[in-house]
This record gives structure tokens, sequence and C-alpha cells, in this order.
């Protein structure tokens, strides 16, 4: 049979017969990463994860215009929580969130039932994007702009998380870097 | 299996080639190369510019 570091003994190797269990183990394993590979498809269309993003080229300072701008026309308060203003866009709009060290920026007060679609940049290190308690994360960097629809379907105060490392420390930082969603009828 | 083709003297196709090492090794660094880094790149270079 030879060994690891030798040549095979048999110098026809390929024609030499292979037992019946060992054809079953190898057309059932191969069999099982083709299913796997085709329904990789099936879960970016039909899953609650791996979205496909529209992307576009940015820079923090280009991105940060459009987050102002669309903060100064439609704030509707300042929030109780955080002192930040909470942004209410008109439905079908498009939102601007950006990610930064150690926040997100604005609050979104958004209409249960209503598109929106949501654009997300950072203004300086890669970020991420958790919201909570649903399964959606994508990582978010500076130098570019994700567009996802999302349309809310649940009332209440939703969480965004920073899923990736971005450094801080003490009583700031990544571990504390929170976003809100506030979602109403 | 006892035809002329198992003396070892006409290996079969996919036994001459697994056993090119040097077919091997051009294969495992074009296909990730291609695959993975090139595909990669140009699907980066080619994103659009924010409107």
């Amino acid at each position: 049979m030879g060994t690891s570091y030798t040549p095979p003994t048999n110098r026809d190797w390929w024609r030499e017969p292979i037992e019946r269990t060992e054809i079953w183990w190898i057309v059932l394993a191969f069999a099982w990463c083709i299913f796997m590979f085709i329904w990789m498809t099936g879960w970016h269309f039909m899953g609650p994860q791996n979205m496909s993003n529209e992307t576009y080229k940015t820079t923090p300072e280009a991105y940060a215009q459009k987050v102002d701008a669309m903060t100064e026309q439609y704030t509707v308060r300042m929030d109780e929580a955080t002192g930040e203003p909470v942004v209410a866009p008109p439905p079908g709009s498009d939102v601007y969130l950006a990610a930064m060290s150690w926040q997100y920026r604005p609050i979104l007060e958004l209409q249960k039932g209503q598109k929106y679609r949501i654009h997300i940049s950072s203004y300086d290190v890669g970020h991420g994007f958790s919201l909570l308690p649903e399964n959606i994360n994508f990582q978010v960097y500076p130098g570019y702009e994700q567009v996802t629809t999302m349309t809310p379907n649940k009332t209440g105060t939703f969480a965004i998380a920073c899923g990736e490392y971005c450094g801080g420390g003490g009583a700031i930082g990544h571990h504390s870097m929170l976003g809100r969603i506030y979602v109403k009828e | 299996m006892s035809d002329s083709k198992s003396s070892g003297e006409n290996p079969h196709f996919m036994q001459t080639m697994l056993d090119n090492q040097w077919l091997m090794l051009i294969l495992a660094v074009l296909v990730p190369l291609v695959l993975y880094t090139i595909w990669g790149l140009w699907d980066v270079i080619n994103i659009p510019t924010a409107p």
C-alpha cells in the first residue's frame, strides 16, 4: 500500500479497486458538498443575513454632509435618554446613518410597515452594524456607503451594536458602542 | 480490470494529472488567486462612486 511519504506500491493506483463502502462514502460526501454549495445561494436570498447591499465609494466628509443634511431636515426632538437628535425621515426616503468611534448617529425614528433605504458608512475605522435582536449583522467601512432596504415589522426600541472591534478602553469604546432605532406605528 | 491498460504502461488520464506535482502546484496557486484575490479586487475596483 505504501505510506504517506513513499509512492504507492501499485504504480497503476487509479485502477486499483475501491471497496464499496468507500465509494458510497465518497459519493455521499461529494453530494453533500454540492448540495451545501447550491444552498448557499438559497440562503443568500432567503436567509435573514448576508444581505445584498448596494455599495458606493464615498469619503467621510461627503457622507457626513448627507448625514448632517438629513439630521437638520428631519430632527423631531432630542432624545431624553442620550441627548442625541432623533430623526424621523419620511417613509420611502433615503436614511443616512453614520458609524464612528464610538457611537451611531443619528437616532432614527421609523414607522412600522414602511420601507426605508438605509445608507450606512463609517467616519473613521471599520465598525459593525448589528441590529438587535434581529439576525442582521454586517461590516461598515470608511470610504464605502452601503445601502440596504429595510421595512420595520415590529414597534419598539431597537439597539444597534458594533460587531467589529474598534478600539477604546476604560469607560468608553467598542464595548459601549450602541445606536438606537425607535419604531412607531 | 485485466486488460492491457492495467499493465501500468498506459496509466489513466486522471492518474497522470494527479501524479504531476508541478501541475498540482500551479493549480493550487492559480485557482485561489484567480477566483478569490483577482475576482475580489475586480469587484472592489468596480464599485461605483456615490451619487
